[in-house]
């Protein structure tokens, strides 16, 4: 309890300033957000465009990077670095290694999509005009950033979610067990 | 002024370019990049609409993507060792010349 | 959380320690003495299912209790028992299917289980952060499974043909969550529901209806329903025969348990919208599987197709939802029918995909090499024709009271064309059942005797057929079972929490 009276006196003593700093934020994240949103959405499509299919994973990395930089423009800055760690780190360096050790058979002639080419265009940006339009019912909300986030996570995660930060435990376990009992050289059953 | 919508309309946009991806890549390791961009898509959403709508309830938004991040993780573990054993048997991770299953 | 809240957890607990210990007993026993492991997990699993019937009459048992997220009610206990009864049979099917060569037994029992474990989590989950956890829980070993036979490359092909539309559907519901937050600002379904029960003008908020449908989307990926059924035949056909057993059944039953709580606990505001969607779904379902299946040759493809039919039939049941009356739950009939036909679904396609098993075992994989099946091997023959009648849903047997019971109750909500339907598609269904019949009982073939199948396939086949016996008989102890079920889930207030 002590916690959050704490805060909110701390609160308090910035109130003065409130409107410099809204000013100041607004700025900053407006830069931020645009250069962000040009660098995920080309990485993205580098990604199911490119033929090459390590440039595309390259690209991912990329896309993967971008979306760190958005939690830190939403200032969750825990989330970012989780996700420079896992997704760039782990989760894209795997795909990459996956993409090395099956590139041996790789033709360069084959084509690198199917035939549905242009009804998947049209049927998937279609869905997403509407999504956006959809969005554009939404008020702004508000701007500023939660007061100590990571503590808030933190309980959370013990409390609240308990039971699910148990189940992805044993979900990692399964995870390990499947991929090593498939990518095991020998002959199981 | 950057709000809620524009995060929105970001998320939609990398969504839909997944979705495609999704639709129309034949190589098997392209398609699970194609599906990591949506899962990324979907956390977008959840931290930029807690963070705009401190609900009483904002703080499962900002969880949510740690559970995603752990869940993408092992999928992508478990898709990668599947497409392998695929290449040791076929020498193609092409989704569709795995085509021994049609009736 | 009290230590005594712990109390609720109990099913998950022991299905994951047996999981672990499995691991471990995979470990230590030395290579080519392991398939005890197969059957103790098999006798531990009974032990299971008496101990929470068991635990459901102790008196200091709380009635219904939740935990954040995690509800423990006898609904959800309803649908553990199903499970365990599932993960059972697949697993006397497995021992003498895997037993050539025993390397990775272990590990295999204990991913069926840690599947279980995500289905029994799936029906107690009151939240979307759970919800997603345990249907990724129910899946990904699944995935494991259906390409654990590595030399094979249909297998591995099944494999990734299941991963890669699992990936899909684990996208879309993901983002459908997100919306779903969006819209509501909270990911608890007790908290959503009230608001969707409090503010009605919610379900005409786009963004609200766009997420539910995504969910709905994948929801209707797991079940196989059409248009979104294409990928289960090519996967079947594909995948080991005792897994394909247990992915026919277990994650069906855990979504389908999943989304009757969704509906029964407070979809009511959007009513209209759903009868007619499900009416739909159900009819294209029914139609499109059936008809499928007139043409198929593969034993597993034909299965894989009934098996969307009887989805199809299922999805009657939530069609013929009415209205609701607060006081007045045990009236739905609709969801009786449902939680009937799940049981009864449950031990017509198990001992239908048992035999399959034990058949592609001895090379028998299409319906042409059935020829002379009566008498090579009467009794698997007999056995045989049990199942494909019950699930063609003819008279004494379990798989007629359940559809009775769905049409029953299509017609009790007015929508007699989709019953009409309902019964037109179970004529077309009896020719390719009895086509097989016919293959196996009138046309000779001279060949070796196949030999018996070996003790725990006895037992799985014996447990089976005797389950669609004895309640296609005696239905009385199903039903009255899933209406003690349903009474307090739509009784007890659903924000009663315990913190």
């Amino acid at each position: 309890m002590r916690f959050y009276a704490a805060a909110d006196e701390d609160h308090k003593a910035q109130k003065g300033n409130i409107y410099e700093n809204r000013i100041r934020l607004l700025m900053s994240n407006s830069v931020l957000f645009y250069s962000l949103a040009v660098l995920i959405i080309s990485c993205a499509f580098a990604v199911v465009f490119l033929r090459n299919i390590f440039h595309a994973g390259l690209f991912l990395l990329g896309a993967f990077l971008g979306v760190a930089g958005i939690y830190i423009a939403l200032f969750n800055y825990f989330l970012a670095a989780v996700q420079a760690l896992v997704y760039s780190g782990a989760i894209a360096v795997l795909i990459l290694f996956g993409i090395m050790l099956t590139q041996r058979h790789y033709r360069k002639e084959d084509p690198s999509h199917n035939a549905f080419k242009w009804i998947a265009f049209v049927l998937s940006f279609g869905i997403a005009g509407f999504l956006v339009d959809s969005f554009r019912s939404l008020k702004p909300g508000s701007i500023f950033p939660v007061k100590h986030l990571l503590y808030q996570m933190g309980m959370a995660l013990m409390q609240t979610y308990a039971i699910p930060f148990e189940v992805i435990s044993a979900l990692l376990l399964v995870a390990l067990l499947g991929a090593f009992s498939l990518a095991r050289e020998k002959e199981d059953l | 002024m950057i709000g809620i919508f524009h995060y929105l309309a970001l998320s939609a946009v990398l969504f839909c370019i997944g979705l495609y991806g999704v639709l129309t890549r034949r190589n098997g390791i392209a398609v699970l990049m194609s599906i990591e961009l949506m899962f990324n898509a979907a956390n977008i959403n959840f931290v930029a609409f807690s963070y705009y709508f401190k609900g009483i309830h904002f703080i499962s938004g900002e969880v949510f993507p740690l559970f995603v991040i752990a869940v993408a993780a092992s999928e992508a573990a478990v898709g990668l060792a599947i497409i392998l054993s695929l290449y040791r048997n076929k020498k193609t991770v092409n989704v569709d010349e795995a085509n021994q299953l049609r009736g | 959380m009290k230590g005594s809240h712990l109390i609720i957890f109990i099913p998950e607990i022991a299905v994951l320690s047996l999981a672990l210990l499995l691991l471990i007993f995979d470990w230590v026993t030395p290579k080519g003495k392991k398939v005890w492991i197969g059957y103790f997990s098999a006798v531990m699993i009974l032990v299971f299912m008496g101990g929470f019937l068991c635990l459901a009459k102790n008196r200091f048992f709380p009635y219904a209790a939740s935990f954040h997220g995690f509800v423990f009610d006898a609904f959800a206990l309803y649908f553990k028992e199903l499970f365990l009864l599932v993960v059972f049979l697949a697993t006397l099917f497995s021992v003498n299917f895997f037993k050539q060569d025993d390397e990775g037994q272990g590990e295999y029992y204990a991913l069926l289980l840690f599947v279980t474990l995500g289905c029994f989590l799936l029906v107690s989950s009151a939240d979307l952060l759970m919800l997603f956890l345990s249907f990724e829980m129910m899946s990904i070993p699944l995935y494991v499974m259906c390409a654990y036979r590595k030399k094979d490359s249909k297998s591995s092909e099944s494999g990734l043909k299941y991963f890669l539309i699992g990936a899909i559907t684990s996208a879309l519901l993901l983002y459908g969550i997100s919306l779903v937050y969006a819209a509501t600002g909270t990911t608890n379904l007790h908290a959503f529901i009230e608001g969707l029960v409090s503010a009605n003008k919610l379900a005409y908020n786009p963004i609200l209806l766009l997420g539910l449908i995504l969910m709905l989307c994948a929801f209707c990926f797991k079940i196989a329903a059409v248009p979104f059924h294409m990928w289960a035949p090519d996967v079947y056909e594909g995948a080991p025969a005792p897994v394909v057993a247990f992915l026919a059944v277990s994650p069906k039953i855990a979504v389908i348990g999943l989304m009757t709580r969704l509906f029964l606990a407070g979809m009511q505001p959007l009513q209209p919208f759903w009868v007619f969607l499900f009416a739909v779904l159900a009819a294209f379902t029914m139609t499109v599987g059936n008809l499928t299946a007139l043409f198929q040759q593969n034993l597993k493809r034909l299965l894989a197709y009934s098996g969307i039919a009887q989805i199809g039939y299922i999805l009657v049941g939530f069609a013929s939802i009415q209205p609701f009356f607060k006081n007045m739950p045990t009236l739905q009939l609709g969801y009786q029918a449902i939680l009937f036909y799940l049981a009864a679904y449950l031990f017509s396609d198990l001992a239908a995909f048992g035999i399959v098993t034990y058949l592609s075992a001895h090379g028998i994989e299409d319906v042409k090499s059935l020829k002379g099946l009566a008498e090579k091997n009467p009794m698997i023959a007999f056995l045989f024709l049990i199942s494909l009648l019950s699930l063609a849903g003819v008279p004494p047997l379990v798989g007629f009271v359940g559809k009775f019971y769905l049409f029953l109750a299509a017609v009790s909500s007015r929508l007699y064309w989709l019953a009409l339907l309902g019964v037109v598609n179970s004529v077309i269904s009896l020719f390719y059942y009895l086509r097989v019949a016919r293959t196996m009982y009138f046309e000779k073939e001279e060949g070796v005797s196949i030999p018996y199948p070996s003790f725990s396939m006895q037992v799985a086949l014996l447990v089976a057929v005797l389950g669609i016996l004895i309640i296609g008989i005696y239905p009385f102890m199903i039903t009255h079972f899933s209406l003690q079920v349903l009474t307090p889930l739509s009784n007890v207030p659903i924000s009663h929490v315990m913190k």
